[in-house]
C-alpha cells in the first residue's frame, strides 16, 4: 500500500497558524491559553491539548541578514516509531499508509512514548491520564479526505498525498530553492530515523529550524529497549529455576544422609 | 515432603529480629511483590492476563503506585524509627571478611544440597551480607527511578530516560536477590529455620549456634558474659 | 509596501506564491520591521514610518534619470504630455495658491493649458519644460538617493535593490503590482502616499494590465462594498458627491457644478436622477433632490470630526453599528470621553463590545494615573444605551464586494442565534417603524420620510431579490418597477429609470425566475481563455463585478496604442480589426478604433481621459514629503514640517520630541481582526495571541533595561497603556541623517473584553488625519516607553 504523507514546505509558509487552529477544530481540543512571553509562538512545544504548533525562530544570516524561520512542529509519524516499541500496553500502532496512531482506550499515561520520542512529541493530558499526539487525521484520510491542517493551509505550504510523488515534488523544490537564494535548502524526513511520514522542505539546515540535524533515538532508550528488556529479565526465571532445582536436589541429597535433614541443624 | 521446618516452641530459642525489623521486612515484602507483579504487567509484552488480575493496565498502574507509596512510607518509617537497628545492620555488613568470602565460595555447593563446612558467621552470613548490600540498593534505585518516571515533567529529559533502564535493571537484580532470599529463608533445608526468625522473631538456639556462631557468642554466649 | 499581506490578507499570499513559483515573480517587502511577509519576500528594506513619499520620490528620480519608464505607455495613456499653466509653481514645500489662514490651496492655479477649442494642450515629445513629465522631473530633483535614505533610514544598498528590481517592470513585457493597506493610508499624507503608487505604476506602464495595478488590501471583507455603498459622508452610492447646502442648493446647481465636460462622468445626471427615483419613485428628481440631506459647506464630517463634535457636546445621539471606536478609534481616551456627552446610544453588534460597554467599570481601568480627558465612572454617566444583537455573516445571506470589485453572493449557512438579526432586517424594521411614526404628516420637512419609497416585500426579512433588482435598475412603468435595464448605459436623467447604485447596474439584467439571474450568485470556476491566448485569471462567469463585469478597469492599457497586447501571454483585450476582444470585458468603446479619434483615451472616468501623473489633491498635484505631525526629526526636504493642508484638531497635544523621543506605530496580526471584538472572544484565537504586545529593537530594550516578556508602559500626550515587550531582531533603530532613532510597534486589536484582553493601543494615537480623507495618522506618532 502506498504511503500517504504530509509535505510541509517552509518556503511557502506565512505562519498564519490556520493549521494549528484547524487541528483544534477537527479534534475539538480546548484552547490552552498561556500568557505571551515575548515570542509569537504560543507554546514551548506541543501539549496534551495542542497537537501541532508553529515555531517562530529569529536568525541572523551572514549573507541574507535577518531571517524569521517558521516551522510546523508535530508528530513525525516515523516509519520505525520508537513510541510504538516502548508502549507497555501496545496502544500505538501504525497504519499501512504510514500514520502512527494511538488507541486512547488502552493508554495509561505512563509517558514512555514521550521520552522515547527523539522529538518528545507525545504530551500528557492530565484530565484523561493519557498522552496524546497528532493522528495524521487518519479518520479523515480513511474517508478520502485530507488532514485538517493540509486542507486549511491557504498558501499550499502543507500538502497531503502519495509519498513518492511528494518526494519528487520536494526534490524539484529544493533544486529551485538552491538556485534562488537558499543554498542550504534541504529535505528533512526522507532518510532521518529510517524515514519519517512527514516530509519537510527546509530553506536552511535543520538546526536553524530547531530540528535535530541527525535525529537519533536516545542511547538510554536504545539500551533499555534493545538490551535490558529483551535479555536482562531472563535472570529471574533462571533464578527461580535454580531455586526449584535446589528444592529438589537438596532434599534428594539430604535423603542420602538423613541425619542432616533435621530442621535447622546440618 | 518437608516445606518449612516445624516451629519448635519447647526448645531454647533466642531473639533474632525485633518487631520493628519484622514489620519493616514484611511491609517491604508485600509492597515489593505488589509492585513486582503489577510492574511485570508493563515490563513484559502481551501481559494483558497479568494486568487483568488488577483490573486492567490502568488498575495495575494504580496498584503499582499505591504499593510504591506504601513501600516508600515503610522505608521511611524503618529508616527513622529503626535508625539504631539500621546502624547495627550496617556495622555487621562492614565486618565482611574472609569468613564471608569462604561462605560465598562454598555457597553454590550448599545451595544444591552438597554438604559443606564454612567458618563461623556473624549475625548475617556472607550470602546475607551480599543480599543486604544488593537488595536495599536495588530498592532505593527502584524508588528513586520510580518517582522520576512517575513525575517526569519536573526532571530533565535525560534523567528520565536513564530512570527507565535503571528501574528495569534494579527490578531484575532485586527480584533475583529476593527470589533467592525468599527460597533460602523458607524452603531451603538448613536455612529454613530463619523463617521463624523473621516471622515470630526467634530462632532455635542450637540453630543459631551452628549457623551464626559469632553472633550467638557475642549476643547470647559465654564470651559475652565473660566481658 | 504599506501592507503585510502574509499576516492580514493571508489568502492573497497563495497567489503571490504561485506567481513566484510559476512565473518567476519577485516579492519585495518594504516595512519598518521585518514581518511575516518579509520572511517570504525576496527583498526586504526597512523604512521609517511616515516617509513613504521620500522613498517613492527617490524611485521617481531614479526611473526618470535612467529612462526606465515605459515610454510609449506614458506618452499615450498618461497626462505626462499635458502642458500645465504657468501659474503652477512650487517652492520650499508649498505649491502656488496657498492660503496659510485657511490651510488650503486655490487649485485653479494648477490648471492645464488648453487650446482654443477647449482641448488640452499637449507636447508629444515630452520635452517642453511645462509638460507634466518635465515638471515631475523637476519636482523630484531633490530626491536623490542619499537624501532619501537619510530621511527613511533605509540602508542605501537595500534601497537600490528595491528600486532596481521594481523599476525593471517598466519594460513593456514586464508588469508589477503594488499591494498596499493601512501602512500607506493611515498618515497625514496618506492620500499622497497612494497617489505616489498610482504615479509609479503609470510611469512603469502597470495600470490596466493583468498582474499590475495599485491594489488595496482590504482590512474588512466588504470595505469595497462599504465605499461603493457610500458608508462615507462625502459620497452617495456609486461615488456621486453628497451635495453641499450652498454650492449645490438645487438639482441644477449640483449638475452644473459637478458634471465634467469630458470623460464618462458626463453621464452623472443620469446616475443621480436614477438614484433619486429609486428613493422617491413618485417624485420628479428635480424635486426629490431637495429631500437629500445637505452638508454645511466646508464643514468636516469625518470620524475624527464626529468625535470632536461629540466631545464638544454638539451631538445628542449615536447609532454605532458594527463599530468599536473605544478600541479602533484614534485618541481612544478622548473618544471614550466624547461618548459620555451623548444622551443616547444604540449599539448594534454580535455581542457587547468595549464601545457598547463604554460606561462600565471595565472601561475605567487605567494602568497609570494619567487621565487627560476625564474618564468617568458609571454613576457619573447619563447616556442611555440600547443594544441590538446582530448575527454574523454565516447566519445571513447577501453579497460582499472584494478588492477586485467582485460582488460575491453568500448564502445563509445557519440560523441566527437567539434574538440576533441580520443588519438588513434591522435596517428594514427601523425604517418601517420610522415611516409609521411620520405617517399622515403633511409637513413639508417630513416629506423625505413620508414620500420615501420603501417596499422590499413582506415578512420579517426584506426580499433580497427585490433589493438586487432595484440596485440593477429598471424602467419605471406606471410609477412602479418595470423592465430591468441591461446596465448603466440604459439609465436616463428624465425620471424614467431608477437604480439604487449605477456602478452595480448590470448585476441583475434579466428576470427569468432563476437564482442565477442575480449574477452575483454565479459560480462557474472555469477560467476560459480567448482562442489563441492564455487565461489571465479573469473568471468572467464567477460572480459578477462592476462595472459591467470588467475585471481589470482601464484595460485598454493592456494593449499597445495600436491595439495589440504588450505581452501576448498577458492578454486582457486586443483589437481584432472590428472590435475589442479578449479575456476581459473591454473598459472602452467596444468598437472604437484604436487608431481613430479617442482611440487611446483609456481612462474613461477621468475628464482628462488619460491616467493622471499630475492630479489635484488638497495638498498639491505632486506628492511632497512632509514629516508626520509628531516627528522626532526636521524635514530635510522643506521647511513646512507637517502637510500644510491638514486640519490640526488638538494643537496642544503635539508631543515634544525631548519628552517623547520614540516613534510609535500600530499594526495587526493574522490571528486577530480589527478591534478584536470577534477574535478575542474565540478561545483558539486567544490562545494564538493572548496579550497585547509591543515590538521593539534589542537596542532599545537594552537602553531601557527591558527584557523580552516584561510588562512595559507606553505613554503619549494622550494616554498611557500597558503592554508586554516583544524584544526582537526584526526591528532595528533607524539612522536618520546620522542620528539613531527608535521605533516601536503596538498591536491595536485589544480591549478589556474577551479571553484575550489588554489595553487599546489607540489610547496612544492622535486626533489628526489626512488632508483629503481625514484618515487618522495611526501609523506615526511619538511616545516614550519604560518598564512597568
Amino acid at each position: 500500500m502506498l504511503k500517504m504523507t504530509n509535505l510541509y514546505d517552509v518556503s511557502k509558509c506565512t505562519a498564519c497558524r490556520g493549521c494549528q487552529v484547524a487541528c483544534k477544530d477537527w479534534n475539538q481540543l480546548p484552547a490552552v491559553i498561556e500568557p505571551f512571553t515575548g515570542n509569537y509562538q504560543t507554546h514551548e512545544t506541543t501539549n496534551g491539548d495542542t497537537y501541532t504548533i508553529v515555531k517562530f525562530i529569529e536568525q541572523i544570516d551572514d549573507v541574507k541578514g535577518i531571517q524569521w524561520n517558521f516551522l510546523k512542529f508535530q508528530c513525525m509519524h516515523c516509519f520505525d516509531p520508537e513510541c510504538m516499541k516502548v508502549c507497555p500496553t501496545d496502544c500505538i500502532k501504525q497504519t499501512e499508509w504510514g500514520a502512527v496512531i494511538k488507541d486512547y482506550d488502552k493508554c495509561i499515561g505512563c509517558h514512555y512514548c514521550t521520552y522515547a520520542c527523539p522529538f518528545e512529541i507525545p504530551q500528557y493530558r492530565k484530565r484523561q491520564d493519557i498522552t496524546t499526539k497528532c493522528t495524521l487525521c487518519y479518520e479523515r484520510v480513511e474517508e478520502g479526505l485530507t488532514p485538517a491542517c493540509a486542507r486549511t493551509c491557504p498558501t499550499g505550504a502543507l500538502q497531503f498525498g502519495e509519498r513518492e510523488e511528494l518526494l519528487i515534488q520536494a526534490r524539484e523544490r529544493v533544486k529551485f530553492l538552491k538556485a534562488n537564494g537558499f543554498p542550504n535548502a534541504t529535505i528533512y524526513g526522507e532518510k532521518e530515523l529510517g524515514g519519517l511520514n512527514k516530509l519537510y522542505v527546509l530553506t536552511d539546515t535543520p538546526d536553524k529550524f530547531d530540528l535535530p540535524v541527525d535525529p537519533k533515538v536516545s542511547g538510554n532508550i536504545g539500551f533499555w529497549q534493545n538490551w535490558v528488556q529483551p535479555y536482562f529479565g531472563w535472570l529471574i526465571p533462571v533464578t527461580l529455576g535454580a531455586s526449584a532445582l535446589s528444592f529438589v536436589t537438596s532434599r534428594l541429597l539430604a535423603n542420602k544422609a538423613p541425619a542432616h535433614t533435621e530442621g535447622g541443624h546440618e | 515432603m518437608q516445606w518449612i521446618p516445624e516451629y519448635k516452641a519447647d526448645v531454647p530459642r533466642v531473639e533474632r529480629f525485633n518487631f520493628l525489623a519484622r514489620f519493616s521486612h514484611w511491609g517491604h515484602t508485600v509492597t515489593f511483590l505488589l509492585c513486582l507483579f503489577t510492574g511485570l504487567a508493563l515490563f513484559l509484552s502481551d501481559a494483558g492476563w497479568l494486568a487483568a488480575i488488577f483490573g486492567g493496565y490502568a488498575g495495575a498502574g494504580l496498584v503499582h503506585r499505591i504499593a510504591a507509596v506504601g513501600l516508600t512510607i515503610i522505608l521511611a518509617i524503618g529508616m527513622v524509627a529503626g535508625f539504631k537497628g539500621i546502624i547495627a545492620w550496617f556495622q555487621d555488613i562492614l565486618r565482611f571478611g574472609v569468613n564471608d568470602i569462604m561462605f560465598i565460595v562454598k555457597f553454590p555447593l550448599e545451595f544444591f544440597g552438597f554438604p559443606v563446612k564454612v567458618p563461623p558467621q556473624t549475625r548475617f552470613n556472607g550470602g546475607e551480607k551480599g543480599n543486604s548490600m544488593v537488595t536495599p540498593t536495588m530498592v532505593i534505585l527502584l524508588v528513586l527511578s520510580g518517582y522520576i518516571m512517575w513525575f517526569p515533567a519536573i526532571f530533565p529529559g535525560g534523567l528520565v530516560r536513564v530512570a527507565y533502564w535503571t528501574h528495569d535493571i534494579a527490578m531484575v537484580l532485586g527480584t533475583v536477590m529476593v527470589s533467592m532470599h525468599a527460597y533460602l529463608g523458607s524452603f531451603h533445608p538448613g536455612s529454613g529455620e530463619s523463617f521463624w526468625g523473621m516471622w515470630k522473631g526467634t530462632v532455635r538456639a542450637d540453630w543459631a549456634k551452628h549457623h551464626h556462631a559469632i553472633w550467638y557468642e557475642e549476643t547470647y554466649g559465654d564470651k559475652k558474659d565473660a566481658e | 509596501m504599506g501592507s503585510n499581506a502574509a499576516e492580514n490578507h493571508p489568502i492573497s499570499f497563495k497567489w503571490l506564491t504561485e506567481a513566484r513559483d510559476k512565473r518567476g515573480a519577485k516579492i519585495i517587502s518594504v516595512d519598518p520591521r521585518f514581518t511575516r511577509t518579509s520572511a517570504r519576500a525576496d527583498i526586504y528594506a526597512p523604512l521609517r514610518s511616515g516617509t513613504d513619499i521620500a522613498f517613492m520620490g527617490g524611485m521617481f528620480k531614479y526611473i526618470l534619470d535612467n529612462k526606465l519608464y515605459h515610454e510609449e505607455y506614458v506618452k499615450w495613456y498618461t497626462n505626462a504630455t499635458f502642458i500645465v499653466k504657468d501659474s503652477f509653481d512650487f517652492d520650499d514645500g508649498l505649491f502656488s495658491g496657498y492660503d496659510p489662514q485657511k490651510r488650503a490651496y486655490d487649485q485653479s492655479k494648477w490648471a492645464y493649458e488648453t487650446n482654443e477649442d477647449g482641448s488640452y494642450k499637449k507636447d508629444m515629445t515630452m520635452e517642453d519644460p511645462r509638460c507634466v513629465l518635465q515638471l515631475l522631473k523637476k519636482h523630484y530633483e531633490r530626491y536623490d538617493i542619499d537624501t532619501v535614505c537619510k530621511i527613511t533610514g533605509t540602508p542605501k544598498n537595500k534601497y537600490l535593490e528595491v528600486v532596481k528590481a521594481y523599476a525593471a517592470t517598466g519594460a513593456p513585457d514586464k508588469v508589477g503590482t503594488i499591494m498596499y493597506a493601512m501602512g500607506t493610508t493611515q498618515h497625514t499624507v496618506g492620500t499622497e502616499n497612494v497617489r505616489a503608487f498610482a504615479m509609479l505604476q503609470l510611469l512603469l506602464g502597470n495600470i490596466g494590465r493583468a498582474g499590475g495595478g495599485v491594489n488595496a488590501l482590504r482590512g474588512e471583507s466588504n470595505v469595497q462594498g462599504s465605499t461603493d455603498w457610500a458608508l462615507l459622508y462625502h459620497i452617495l452610492p456609486g461615488y456621486l458627491e453628497t451635495p453641499e447646502a450652498k454650492k449645490h442648493s438645487n438639482y441644477q446647481a449640483y449638475v452644473d457644478a459637478l458634471t465634467p465636460k469630458t470623460g464618462y462622468w458626463q453621464n452623472k445626471p443620469k446616475f443621480l436622477s436614477s438614484l433619486l427615483k429609486a428613493y422617491w419613485m413618485a417624485d420628479d428628481p428635480v424635486k426629490s433632490y431637495d429631500y437629500l440631506p445637505k452638508r454645511i459647506d466646508g464643514k468636516h464630517y469625518e470620524h475624527i470630526a464626529l468625535f470632536e463634535a461629540m466631545y464638544n457636546k454638539e451631538i445628542e445621539g449615536l447609532i454605532i453599528w458594527g463599530s468599536n471606536p473605544i478600541v479602533g478609534g484614534p485618541d481612544a481616551n478622548k473618544e471614550q470621553a466624547a461618548l459620555y456627552n451623548l444622551k443616547w446610544m444604540v449599539a448594534i453588534d454580535l455581542w457587547q463590545t468595549e464601545t457598547s460597554e463604554f460606561w462600565t467599570y471595565k472601561a475605567v481601568d487605567r494602568p497609570t494615573d494619567k487621565d487627560v480627558y476625564g474618564i468617568k465612572k458609571p454613576e457619573e454617566i447619563d447616556t442611555e444605551v440600547f443594544f441590538l444583537p446582530a448575527c454574523n455573516s454565516y447566519e445571513k445571506a447577501g453579497s460582499v464586494s472584494n478588492s477586485g470589485r467582485w460582488m460575491q453572493y453568500r448564502w445563509q449557512a445557519c440560523d441566527p442565534v437567539g434574538e440576533s438579526r441580520a443588519d438588513l432586517q434591522i435596517v428594514n424594521d427601523l425604517m418601517l417603524r420610522i415611516k409609521k411614526l411620520y405617517e399622515g404628516s403633511s409637513k413639508p420637512q417630513d416629506e423625505p420620510i413620508t414620500k420615501l419609497t420603501w417596499d422590499y416585500g413582506h415578512g420579517d426579512h426584506p426580499d433580497l431579490n427585490i433589493i438586487a433588482r432595484e440596485i440593477n435598475g429598471f424602467e419605471i412603468v406606471d410609477g412602479k418597477p418595470g423592465k430591468l435595464v441591461a446596465n448603466f448605459t440604459k439609465l436616463k436623467d428624465d425620471g424614467t429609470t431608477a437604480s439604487g447604485n449605477w456602478i452595480y447596474s448590470g448585476c441583475y439584467p434579466e428576470d427569468n425566475g432563476k437564482d442565477e439571474d442575480y449574477l452575483a450568485r454565479r459560480r462557474d470556476n472555469k477560467d476560459a481563455a480567448y482562442p489563441g491566448t492564455k487565461p489571465i485569471g479573469s473568471y468572467l462567469n464567477w460572480s459578477w463585478c462592476w462595472p459591467v463585469n470588467r475585471r481589470i478597469i482601464y484595460n485598454r492599457c493592456s494593449a499597445t496604442p495600436e491595439g495589440q497586447p504588450w505581452v501576448p501571454d498577458l492578454t486582457s483585450i486586443f483589437w481584432n480589426g472590428e472590435k475589442w476582444v479578449g479575456n476581459d470585458v473591454p473598459d472602452f468603446g467596444g468598437t472604437k478604433d484604436p487608431n481613430g479619434p479617442g482611440g487611446r483615451d483609456a481612462f474613461i472616468m477621468r475628464p482628462e481621459e488619460v491616467g493622471c501623473i499630475f492630479s489635484k489633491r488638497n495638498e498639491g498635484p505632486f506628492p511632497e514629503h512632509y514629516e508626520p505631525w509628531e516627528s522626532p526629526v526636521k524635514n530635510l526636504l522643506n521647511s513646512q514640517e507637517l502637510n500644510p493642508a491638514v486640519v490640526i484638531w488638538e494643537p496642544d497635544k503635539k508631543a515634544d520630541p525631548e519628552e517623547y523621543p520614540i516613534i510609535g506605530t500600530t499594526y495587526r496580526v493574522s490571528e486577530h481582526w480589527q478591534s478584536g471584538v470577534m477574535t478575542r472572544m474565540q478561545p483558539w484565537l486567544a490562545e494564538l495571541v493572548p496579550n497585547v504586545f509591543v515590538e521593539m529593537s534589542e537596542e532599545l530594550a537594552r537602553e531601557k533595561d527591558i527584557k523580552n516578556g516584561n510588562d512595559v508602559i507606553i505613554s503619549t500626550t494622550r494616554g498611557d497603556i500597558k503592554a508586554i515587550a516583544c524584544v526582537t531582531k526584526r526591528f532595528k533603530p533607524f539612522n536618520i541623517n546620522g542620528k539613531s532613532y527608535h521605533e516601536i510597534g503596538v498591536l491595536w486589536h485589544f480591549g478589556f473584553n474577551g479571553f484575550a484582553n489588554g489595553d487599546p493601543a489607540n489610547r496612544l494615537t492622535p486626533h489628526i488625519g489626512d488632508a483629503n480623507t481625514m484618515i487618522p495618522e495611526y501609523k506615526a506618532w511619538l511616545c516614550d516607553i519604560r518598564r512597568a
